[in-house]
C-alpha cells in the first residue's frame, strides 16, 4: 500500500514539478524587473494550448521527425525514471543504471539534432550545431562525479549512490558542496538557461536551444517543450538527492525534495535576473569549468587516499 | 576439416565456373557459391557452440601431414606439427566472418552492376574475394605459428588486390600501394616475431611455445627469459597493432576505405581490421600474462588512438573517410577493452577481468555488423548520388527511406548508445572499473578511463548525428538530380540484416556462449583451470543484463506504443520560416555538415589535420575569393611525409647510376661480378 502511494507521489511530481519549476523561474525574473507577472502555472497552460493545437511541419521533413520527436520524450522520461526521490526508490535500478542514465541523455541528445535539421532551415542547423558542440564536455564531467560519488559510496546503482552519500566528514563536506555546484552548473548546460543561453531571446543568432524547435508547432512543441522541462528537473533532482542526508524519514526527505527543488528555480530565476549571457565564444570555457571541477573532485580523493 | 575443405573447394570452383559466363550470370553463380560456403561456414560454428566434441580434433589432413613427416622425419620436422584446431574463439571469429560474407554475396551482384570494367579484371577481384575469404578462415584456424604468418601475408595481398579493383584512378593506385606497403612493415614484424620464437623454442607449434613460455615461468624468475618475453610481446603486438589501424599506424585507413569499392571496404573493417584483435589474444595465448606495465601502455595507446580517430571522424565531410575514422576509434576502444582485461588480471580484480572481456566480445560482434552496413550503404548512397562528400548531399530521406532506416539504425549503433553492443560494451567497462574503484583505490587508470570514455561517446554522438542529419534530412544539396526509387528487397536484407543479428547476439540470452570464450581463453592463456572465482563473477554480470534487457525490452514496447498513437496525428506541410526569406529553392540556407562542426574544429584544430586555404585578393571591394578545405592526416603531414622526403633526398644522390647507357649498366655487371671475386678471394686466404 505504501509502494503504491509513493509511485503516486512520483507520478504526480514527474507531471507537475518540471512546468512549476519554469512557472517559479520566470515569476521570480519578472519579480526582479519589477513587473506584476505571470502566473507560476503558465507553462501548464501554454503546454495545454499546445496540445489543442493542429501540428504544422514542415515541407522538408519526413516521418523520421515523428520518430525522433517520441524516442526524445521517452528516453528523457526512461532517464527520469532512473533517479530516486528522496528516500523512495526510483521505477527502475540496477547495477550500473548510472551509465544507461547518460546513455538516454545521449538518445535525446541525438534526436533532439534530428529535429532540429529535419526543418532544413538555417537557424535550427545553427542551433543543433551549437547545442552538441557545447556539450562536448558535459558528458565526461557526469561521468566523473558518478565515479566520485561510486567511490564514496561504494555502490553502483543511482538509488544506493544518491541514498548513502552522506555529509558525514570533512572530506564528504567538501566534496558534497563540489558536487552540488557541478551539478547545478549542469543544469544550467543541460536546460539552456541562462549563462549558456537565453530562452526569453528574440534574437535567433544568438539562441542555441529556442533556436532548434523554432519551426515545430502544436503538439510536437508541446512534447519537445516539456521534454526540454524534464531534463532540467533531472538535473535539479540530482542536485537535491545530493544534499538529502541519509538519516532521515522518508516522508521528510520526499519534502525536503520538493523545498530543494523549488529552492534551485528561484536560484535559478536569481541568475538569470542578475547576468548576462555570456559571449559565444566563451561557452566552451564555461563548459571547461563543470569538467575542471569534476576534475577537482577526483584531484581531491587521490590527496585523501594517499 | 574435412568440410572446410570441401566448402573452400567449393568456393574456388564456383568462382571459376563462373568466370565462364558473361557478367550477370557470372555475378548470380559467385553469389551463390558465395552464399552456400557462408552457410556452411555458419553451420560449422553453430554446431561447434551447441556441441563442442563434434571438433574436438580435427585428424584427417593432420594424419596424412603425419605420414609424411614420418616418412621424411628431418626435412618435415617444421611442419610436422601442422595443425588446425577449431577454438572457441576462433569460430566466434568465423561465425561472425560467416554472417557478413552471407550479406555481401546479397549485396555483391547488385553493387557491382554499377561498374564498367573489364571481363579479366572482374574475374580477378572475385578469385581475390575468395582468396580472401579461405585465408581468413584458416587463420582463424591454424595452430602454427608459421603458417599464421603465412597466411597473413596471403590475406594482406588478397586484400590489396580487392582494393584495387577500380585500377585506373590514381588515388587508388597510391592508396592501394601505400596500404600493401603497410601490410608488408606489420608481416615483417610478425615474420621477426615467429623466427625469434623458433630460435627460442625451437618449434612454431603454438602448443609447444605456450608449454615453453609456462615451464619458465614455473621455475624461478629468469632476467633473459624475461627480456626475451618483452621483446617478443612488442614485436608481435606493433605487427598487430598496424593491422588493427591503432593510432601512430592507423594512416592507411582513411586512405584505403574510399579507393576500395564498398563491399571490400565492408569485409575491410568488419573483419580483415579484427584479425589483429584475434593477433592480440594469440599473444596471451603464445607468451602467457604480460608484463604489468604492458597492459597500462595498451590501455592508454587504446583510448589515445579512439580520441584521435573519433576526433578526425568528426571533421570529416567524406562520407567513406568518415567512417574509416570511426573504425580507427573503434578499434582503439577494442584494445582499450582487451587492455583492460590484462589489468583486471594482473590486480586480481576478477571482476573487471570477466565484464572487459565480455565487452570485448560484445562490442566487436557489434561494431563488426553495425560497420558492415554502414559501409555497404554508403556505398549505395555513393553510387546512387554520384557523390561522397556530405556538404553536396542530404534530405535523402525523402528518395530512399529504407536506407535511412538502416542508417539511422546503424548511427545509433555506432555512437554507442542504447540499445546496441556498443553501448553494452561500454557499459560493462565502466561497471568494471567501478567495481574496480570500490574494491581497490582510484587511481589513474579509472580515472583516465572515466574520462576519455566520456569524451569520445559525448565526439561519437556528434560525428554521427553530423553524419546522419546532413546526408539523410533537409533537402538535398546536389545540382544533379536523383531518382526515388526503392531497393530491391535482397538488397534490403543485406542492409538490414547484420544490425538485427547485432541486436539479437549482444542481448543477455547469449551470455552463456561468450561465458564459454572466455573460460576458453583464461584456460589457454593464464592457465585459469575451473576457477570458482572467475565463475562467481560471471553471475553477478548476467543479472545485471537481464534486469537490463527487461527496462530495453520495456522501453522499446512503449517507444512503439506512443509512436503507433503519435503516427495517426494528421498533420499540414508548409515551407519552413527562414525570417522571411522566400526562395524557389529550399536549400539555399541549409546548414552543411562543414558548418555543422566548424566550432568543433576550431577547439580541436591542431589534432585534425584540416588545412583552410583562402584565396583572397588584395582589393579594396575584392570580387571574388576561394576557400578550400584540404585534410592531411597528422601522422601523414607531421612523421611520414618528412621521412618520405628524406629517403628521397638521399636516393636522388644515387640518380646518376641510371644514365640509361647500356654500355654504363654492362660496366655495373662487370664490376659487380669484381667485387664479388676479390670478396671470395679475400675469404680464401
Amino acid at each position: 500500500m505504501k509502494g503504491i502511494i509513493f509511485s503516486l507521489i512520483k507520478i504526480f511530481l514527474i507531471i507537475f514539478l518540471p512546468p512549476l519549476m519554469i512557472g517559479i523561474i520566470n515569476r521570480v525574473k519578472t519579480t526582479w524587473a519589477g513587473k506584476y507577472g505571470q502566473s507560476i502555472f503558465q507553462p501548464f497552460y501554454d503546454i495545454i494550448k499546445l496540445i489543442k493545437k493542429s501540428i504544422i511541419r514542415s515541407t522538408s521533413s519526413s516521418f523520421i521527425l515523428k520518430i525522433a520527436l517520441v524516442l526524445q520524450f521517452i528516453s528523457t522520461i526512461f532517464a527520469l525514471l532512473l533517479i530516486p526521490f528522496g528516500k523512495i526508490k526510483p521505477f527502475i535500478y540496477f547495477e550500473g543504471d548510472f551509465f544507461l542514465f547518460i546513455g538516454l541523455l545521449g538518445l535525446s541528445t541525438l534526436s533532439q539534432i534530428i529535429i532540429a535539421m529535419e526543418s532544413a532551415g538555417s537557424f535550427q542547423g545553427m542551433g543543433a550545431s551549437r547545442e552538441i558542440n557545447f556539450s562536448i564536455f558535459v558528458e565526461p564531467a557526469i561521468l566523473l562525479l558518478f565515479a566520485s560519488m561510486i567511490f564514496y559510496t561504494k555502490s553502483y546503482t543511482l538509488n544506493k549512490m544518491f541514498v548513502e552519500f552522506a555529509f558525514l566528514s570533512l572530506e564528504k563536506i567538501m566534496v558534497g558542496i563540489i558536487l552540488g555546484v557541478s551539478f547545478f552548473l549542469i543544469i544550467l548546460i543541460e536546460g539552456k538557461r541562462i549563462p549558456i543561453d537565453d530562452p526569453a531571446t528574440h534574437l535567433e543568432l544568438t539562441m542555441i536551444h529556442e533556436a532548434m524547435i523554432l519551426d515545430l508547432s502544436g503538439k510536437d512543441l508541446a512534447i519537445s517543450l516539456y521534454s526540454g522541462y524534464l531534463k532540467i528537473f533531472i538535473f535539479s533532482l540530482i542536485t537535491a538527492n545530493i544534499f538529502i542526508p541519509s538519516f532521515i524519514s522518508i516522508e521528510l526527505s520526499i519534502l525536503l525534495l520538493i523545498s530543494i527543488v523549488l529552492f534551485i528555480a528561484i536560484l535559478i530565476g536569481f541568475i538569470e535576473s542578475l547576468f548576462p549571457r555570456v559571449r559565444m565564444s566563451h561557452i566552451p570555457d564555461f563548459m571547461l569549468l563543470v569538467l575542471s571541477l569534476s576534475v577537482i573532485i577526483v584531484a581531491l580523493m587521490f590527496t585523501m587516499n594517499t | 576439416m574435412i568440410i572446410f575443405l570441401l566448402s573452400f573447394i567449393f568456393l574456388v570452383s564456383g568462382t571459376f565456373l563462373s568466370f565462364l559466363f558473361k557478367k550477370k550470370l557470372k555475378l548470380i553463380i559467385y553469389s551463390l557459391t558465395f552464399i552456400i560456403t557462408s552457410l556452411i561456414l555458419l553451420s560449422i560454428t553453430l554446431v561447434y557452440f551447441i556441441n563442442e566434441n563434434y571438433f574436438r580434433t580435427i585428424n584427417s589432413f593432420n594424419n596424412i601431414l603425419n605420414v609424411i613427416s614420418l616418412n621424411n622425419a628431418e626435412e618435415f620436422s617444421v611442419l610436422a606439427n601442422l595443425s588446425f584446431e577449431m577454438t572457441k574463439i576462433g569460430s566466434f571469429f568465423i561465425f561472425i566472418l560467416s554472417i557478413i560474407s552471407f550479406c555481401l554475396s546479397i549485396y555483391i551482384p547488385f553493387y557491382i552492376k554499377s561498374y564498367n570494367i573489364s571481363k579479366s579484371q572482374l574475374n580477378f577481384h572475385l578469385f581475390n574475394l575468395s582468396i580472401l575469404l579461405i585465408s581468413i578462415v584458416l587463420l582463424f584456424l591454424t595452430k602454427n605459428l608459421l603458417i599464421f604468418v603465412i597466411l597473413w601475408e596471403f590475406m594482406g595481398f588478397s586484400s590489396f588486390f580487392c582494393i584495387f579493383f577500380d585500377g585506373q584512378k590514381t588515388k587508388t593506385i597510391n592508396a592501394a600501394i601505400q596500404y600493401i606497403i603497410v601490410m608488408h612493415i606489420s608481416f615483417l614484424f610478425l615474420l621477426i616475431g615467429a623466427m625469434l620464437c623458433y630460435k627460442f623454442t625451437g618449434s612454431f607449434s603454438f602448443d609447444k611455445i605456450s608449454a615453453f613460455f609456462q615451464q619458465q615461468n614455473l621455475q624461478e624468475i629468469n632476467i633473459d627469459f624475461n627480456k626475451i618475453k618483452i621483446v617478443l610481446i612488442s614485436i608481435f603486438s606493433l605487427g598487430f597493432a598496424i593491422k588493427l589501424g591503432i593510432f601512430p599506424f592507423h594512416f592507411w585507413l582513411p586512405e584505403a576505405h574510399p579507393a576500395s569499392p564498398s563491399h571490400v571496404s565492408s569485409f575491410m573493417s568488419s573483419i580483415v581490421i579484427k584479425t589483429g584483435l584475434y593477433g592480440f589474444f594469440l599473444l596471451l595465448n603464445l607468451f602467457g600474462l604480460p608484463p604489468p606495465v604492458f597492459s597500462k601502455i595498451i590501455i592508454f595507446i587504446g583510448l589515445i588512438s579512439a580520441f584521435i580517430g573519433i576526433i578526425n571522424a568528426a571533421s570529416q565531410t567524406q562520407i567513406k573517410k568518415f567512417l574509416a575514422y570511426s573504425s580507427v576509434e573503434n578499434a582503439g576502444i577494442l584494445l582499450f577493452l582487451y587492455g583492460s582485461a590484462i589489468f583486471g588480471l594482473i590486480n586480481q580484480s576478477y571482476f573487471l577481468y570477466v565484464s572487459s572481456l565480455l565487452a570485448t566480445f560484445i562490442y566487436l560482434l557489434n561494431h563488426a555488423f553495425s560497420k558492415s552496413s554502414a559501409f555497404l550503404s554508403a556505398g549505395l548512397i555513393i553510387h546512387k548520388t554520384e557523390n561522397d562528400d556530405l556538404d553536396l548531399l542530404g534530405g535523402l530521406v525523402h528518395y530512399y527511406p529504407d536506407l535511412t532506416i538502416a542508417n539511422l539504425f546503424s548511427s545509433i549503433s555506432l555512437s554507442a548508445l542504447p540499445p546496441f553492443g556498443n553501448f553494452i560494451g561500454e557499459l560493462l567497462i565502466l561497471i568494471g572499473y567501478s567495481n574496480y574503484i570500490i574494491n581497490y583505490s582510484f587511481s589513474i587508470v579509472p580515472f583516465w578511463v572515466f574520462l576519455l570514455i566520456g569524451i569520445i561517446g559525448a565526439i561519437t554522438i556528434l560525428s554521427f548525428t553530423k553524419y546522419f542529419t546532413t546526408a539523410f534530412l533537409g533537402v538535398f544539396r546536389g545540382k544533379n538530380e536523383i531518382e526515388k526509387k526503392k531497393n530491391p528487397f535482397l538488397l534490403n536484407i543485406s542492409l538490414f540484416l547484420p544490425l538485427i543479428i547485432a541486436l539479437i547476439f549482444s542481448s543477455c540470452f547469449f551470455y552463456n556462449y561468450y561465458f564459454k570464450i572466455i573460460e576458453e581463453v583464461s584456460l589457454k592463456s593464464f592457465y585459469i583451470i575451473n576457477d570458482f572465482a572467475l565463475k562467481a563473477e560471471m553471475i553477478p554480470i548476467n543479472q545485471i543484463f537481464y534486469s537490463f534487457y527487461k527496462i530495453i525490452i520495456i522501453f522499446i514496447l512503449v517507444f512503439f506504443l506512443f509512436f503507433f498513437i503519435y503516427n495517426f496525428i494528421r498533420d499540414k506541410k508548409e515551407r519552413t520560416w527562414s525570417c522571411g526569406f522566400i526562395s524557389k529553392k529550399e536549400d539555399i540556407f541549409q546548414y552543411t555538415s562543414s558548418s555543422f562542426v566548424e566550432p568543433f574544429i576550431s577547439i580541436f584544430k591542431p589534432l585534425t589535420g584540416i588545412q583552410v586555404k583562402r584565396k583572397e585578393k588584395d582589393m579594396i571591394f575584392p570580387k571574388k575569393t576561394y576557400i578550400e578545405t584540404e585534410h592531411n592526416d597528422i601522422v601523414n603531414k607531421k612523421v611520414l611525409s618528412p621521412i618520405i622526403e628524406k629517403i628521397n633526398l638521399i636516393f636522388d644522390k644515387f640518380t646518376f647510376i641510371q644514365s640509361g647507357k647500356t654500355q654504363h649498366y654492362i660496366l655495373y655487371g662487370l664490376l659487380f661480378l669484381i667485387i664479388i671475386l676479390i670478396i671470395t678471394l679475400i675469404r680464401y686466404f
